[in-house]
């Protein structure tokens, strides 16, 4: 918290010296930076200058956002990029004119300073601002500076086009559970040779993490503690991370850039670089920040507002397609587990039972004892042997030490001894699972039934009521699929309330939500998790109709699956605090969840769910819930649901609900 | 009560030991933080191969990087994998663009470093796109051969704790000997 009381404390000041300052914000014309010699070169800078007021370039769109300005939580226009060095003038950051008349004039600094001159450091600037004021006669004057490491960076590059890469979902870590954006940049294709991915470039927009403290990480994410600054590498080190450390597959969506736009959208990677800004983890990420670079290529290019102020990797994906015939061409690259999977499903049922032999056992004489048809079979078994242990342990491999990593060692020269060569690899395109065809993140349910936990006033049970939820984001299990990783839910902000007698109520409120089951797999048995953070109505308060109770719910167990069907139990333990308890505010239980869901298709679901909580005060939980989903498209949803509260209650107090969800 | 509390704590158990890896948020930070502090320690550490590689001016790319033993750990120190980085490798004016040196075995060193991992394992099985990546940055004609000559060295290339710098030496050394492929691999970017 410290830090955040700092930062705030930062801000009023910033702000009171913004205030303290009011004769540079209004400055008519910002005067020259620096002498001119030629009184003739001096003129015509003013005239440009003029000329740039006169038509009001300032004002335009494209000046806005190569300057990255937006409306701040305040209602004030200013810059989002944080660093100083970003703005030619002072108030750079908050004066659109001041800053446009500084940076005409810096053009005309001395080429003496080689790549500090602005020609070199904001060439976007300069070729928009060309255009904007074609044939000007100052325009002549332009000095000619060495650009040396501009010229670097775009030889490096070699540019052909530019992907917009989604690095697919990796529920493991929370920071990467939504996905992950960045741009790859294709290089030019020599003549009679083919393409190489891992040799074009990646350029990414991340946070400078600065702390191990998860609670830190989480208030900086969160309040724009940490810089996020872009960064340019190889391509191959995103696909090494990416593909194969993390094992997500990378989904590229060529963009129809015109020759114009690419050239823009390079020169102003190049001057917005190496600048940092405030990273916001929902707001202004790395999704945000791509949408904001390609903005700034080209007027036509209007992403922003077409997603929610908070930005989800996959609804910027989304946005692409917002502008016709902008997505020019997608690519898939597979992850390692699928190479695994592939491998895997190629061997015979012999072959399956021999690699679960030899995982554990491995050694040369063992493998000896082996029977394959032919060295082209023991080839195929070793290969997918090497996948799995990359798998199996990525960090241990690339540390080089560790069981599997010694093994490695053993089966590649193993490998290498067999004299077959790999065939090249093709794995299908999973084409339900592209990102662009997943259900907007939002969702707004309304929904009516009944519910008989509640007595109305004149003490009758069996109620009508109605329902109204709102979330912000993610996906639940029962969500449409498409697009989506179909065994894990992740939700934020997710409001639920009830309708009933002219009071709307708070049931439930889930600050995050998240649920990953992981299938059993013999050779990858990993358990299966939960978390569910928030606020709940707890049938706590002596019959109040409001009993919020904050804390949280963690999961731990197994699930399995066969066809259509998972199952799973999960243990948990729940906490919840409420000052309107009746007999402690503290509610502490341990229970389990036994739950099923049966995908008839991508769309139509059911689940069904039992739970048992023991509570150490209070009376024992019996829970039983069952819902069906038939998702209409992508963006429209009916279910309908039944649960009782308390199975072993003589009375009836069962819900149902009828609910009308819609995506957007 | 307490059964339901053995029952949890068995789960626990079970749950510690199929992941080895604790639930954190930021599971793999701490290695990233400790990798920090070699890489700014400068060519001190780099152990010089046979061929020669004047790491230009490249101020923060791979060029400053020391590249030891612990091969692609320097994946864990680039970003953390949570779309957040640990290390910026950003872009600058200053000192910070990749310059293009004519080395042939300083391209090679940054491409191995990276790579190696993936590249041992398709230099095993003779075929794969680290190898076709690499013949294009050495400037062979075609993989093919590049690939088959490589799995016959495998053991001389890869089998031991070998540096990434000895790594390439001995791909460079490879190439020389096979005179088929000295004639097809140009040893220059194409």
């Amino acid at each position: 918290m410290k830090s955040v009381y700092l930062s705030s404390l930062l801000y009023v000041l910033v702000l009171s010296l913004s205030f303290g300052l009011p004769s540079l914000a209004q400055t008519p014309l910002i005067k020259k930076t620096f002498a001119v010699n030629d009184a003739n070169v001096e003129r015509e800078i003013k005239n440009l200058v003029e000329a740039a007021s006169a038509q009001k370039l300032s004002e335009q769109r494209t000046w806005r956002k190569l300057m990255h300005y937006e409306l701040n939580a305040f209602g004030r226009l200013v810059s989002q990029v944080k660093d100083p060095k970003f703005f030619l003038s002072e108030t750079g950051y908050r004066n659109l004119d001041g800053e446009l008349q500084a940076t005409l004039w810096s053009f005309f600094a001395s080429a003496d300073l080689k790549d500090e001159h602005a020609i070199c450091k904001f060439p976007a600037r300069l070729s928009w601002l060309k255009t904007k004021l074609p044939n000007h006669a100052a325009w002549a004057q332009l000095p000619k500076p060495n650009c040396y490491y501009f010229d670097v960076f775009l030889r490096n590059l070699n540019a052909e086009s530019i992907s917009f890469v989604f690095s697919s979902y990796y529920a493991n870590n929370p920071g990467s559970a939504f996905g992950h954006t960045f741009f790859r940049v294709n290089k030019k294709i020599k003549e009679g040779r083919a393409k190489q991915e891992l040799l074009d470039y990646g350029i990414s927009y991340a946070a400078n993490v600065t702390t191990n403290n998860p609670l830190l990480y989480f208030i900086n994410g969160l309040l724009g503690g940490f810089a996020g600054t872009y960064a340019s590498v190889p391509y191959y080190y995103k696909v090494r991370e990416y593909n194969d450390y993390e094992s997500r597959d990378l989904w590229s969506y060529e963009l129809d850039l015109k020759p114009d736009e690419l050239q823009q959208m390079l020169y102003h990677i190049w001057e917005v670089g190496p600048h940092y800004f405030d990273y916001y983890f929902f707001t202004q990420n790395c999704s945000y920040h791509m949408l904001t670079l390609m903005e700034a290529a080209s007027e036509r290019i209007e992403l922003t507002s077409k997603v929610p102020l908070y930005v989800i990797p996959s609804d910027s994906v989304k946005a692409l397609y917002e502008i016709p015939g902008f997505v020019k061409k997608v690519e898939f690259r597979p992850s390692l587990r699928r190479h695994f999977e592939d491998k895997w499903n190629r061997f015979t049922v012999d072959e399956k039972n021999n690699f679960l032999f030899i995982v554990g056992n491995y050694s040369e004489d063992n493998l000896k004892t082996l029977k394959f048809e032919n060295i082209q079979r023991k080839a195929l078994f070793l290969d997918g042997l090497i996948d799995y242990i990359d798998m199996k342990d990525p960090n241990g491999v690339s540390k080089r030490e560790g069981h599997w990593f010694h093994m490695k060692e053993k089966v590649l020269m193993d490998r290498a001894a067999v004299d077959v060569i790999s065939e090249p690899v093709a794995i299908p395109v999973p084409e339900d699972e592209r990102p662009d065809i997943s259900h907007p993140s939002s969702r707004v349910s309304l929904g009516f039934g009944e519910n008989k936990t509640l007595v109305d006033k004149d003490g009758k049970r069996a109620t009508a009521v109605g329902f109204l939820n709102f979330r912000f984001a993610f996906h639940e299990l029962l969500d449409d699929s498409h697009g989506l990783p179909a065994r894990s839910q992740l939700e934020f902000g997710n409001f639920k309330f009830q309708y009933f007698e002219n009071d709307l109520n708070l049931e439930s409120f889930s600050f995050f939500n998240i649920l990953q089951l992981n299938p059993l797999r013999k050779l990858d048995p990993k358990p299966s998790w939960g978390i569910d953070v928030g606020v709940k109505n707890m049938p706590l308060c002596d019959g109040q109709r409001s009993c919020l109770g904050s804390g949280l719910q963690v999961y731990g167990g197994y699930t399995v699956d066969w066809g259509r069907h998972m199952a799973w139990f999960l243990p948990f333990v729940h906490y919840r605090y409420g000052n309107q308890f009746e007999i402690t505010r503290n509610y502490i239980a341990a229970g389990y969840q036994l739950g099923y869901l049966f995908e008839a298709s991508q769309s139509y679901k059911l689940l069904a769910k039992y739970i048992k909580e023991v509570p150490d005060r209070f009376k024992i939980v019996d829970l039983a819930s069952i819902a069906g989903r038939y998702n209409i498209k992508t963006h429209q949803a009916l279910e309908i649901e039944w649960s009782n509260p308390a199975l072993e209650s003589k009375e009836d107090i069962h819900t149902t609900k009828l609910l009308y969800h819609y995506f957007f | 009560m307490k059964i339901l509390f053995l029952l949890l704590t068995a789960v626990s158990v079970s749950f510690a030991q199929a992941q080895k890896k604790p639930m954190k948020p930021a599971p793999k930070a701490a290695p990233a933080q400790q990798q920090q502090a070699p890489m700014h320690s400068g060519h001190a550490a780099h152990k010089s191969g046979a061929y020669s590689r004047p790491y230009g001016m490249a101020g923060c790319g791979l060029g400053t990087l020391v590249m030891d033993k612990r091969s692609s750990q320097v994946l864990v120190a680039t970003t953390n994998g949570t779309g957040f980085q640990t290390i910026g490798i950003t872009l600058g004016t200053s000192n910070c663009v990749d310059e293009a040196t004519s080395q042939v075995a300083d391209k090679m060193d940054k491409y191995i470093h990276i790579n190696k991992i993936q590249l041992a394992g398709d230099v095993a099985k003779g075929n794969g796109e680290t190898i076709v990546a690499l013949s294009e940055v050495i400037g062979c004609q075609s993989s093919q051969n590049l690939g088959s000559a490589l799995k016959a060295n495998y053991r001389d290339v890869f089998a031991n704790d070998f540096t990434t710098n000895e790594v390439t030496d001995s791909i460079i050394t490879v190439i020389q000997r096979d005179s088929k492929l000295a004639s097809e691999c140009s040893l220059a970017q194409i």
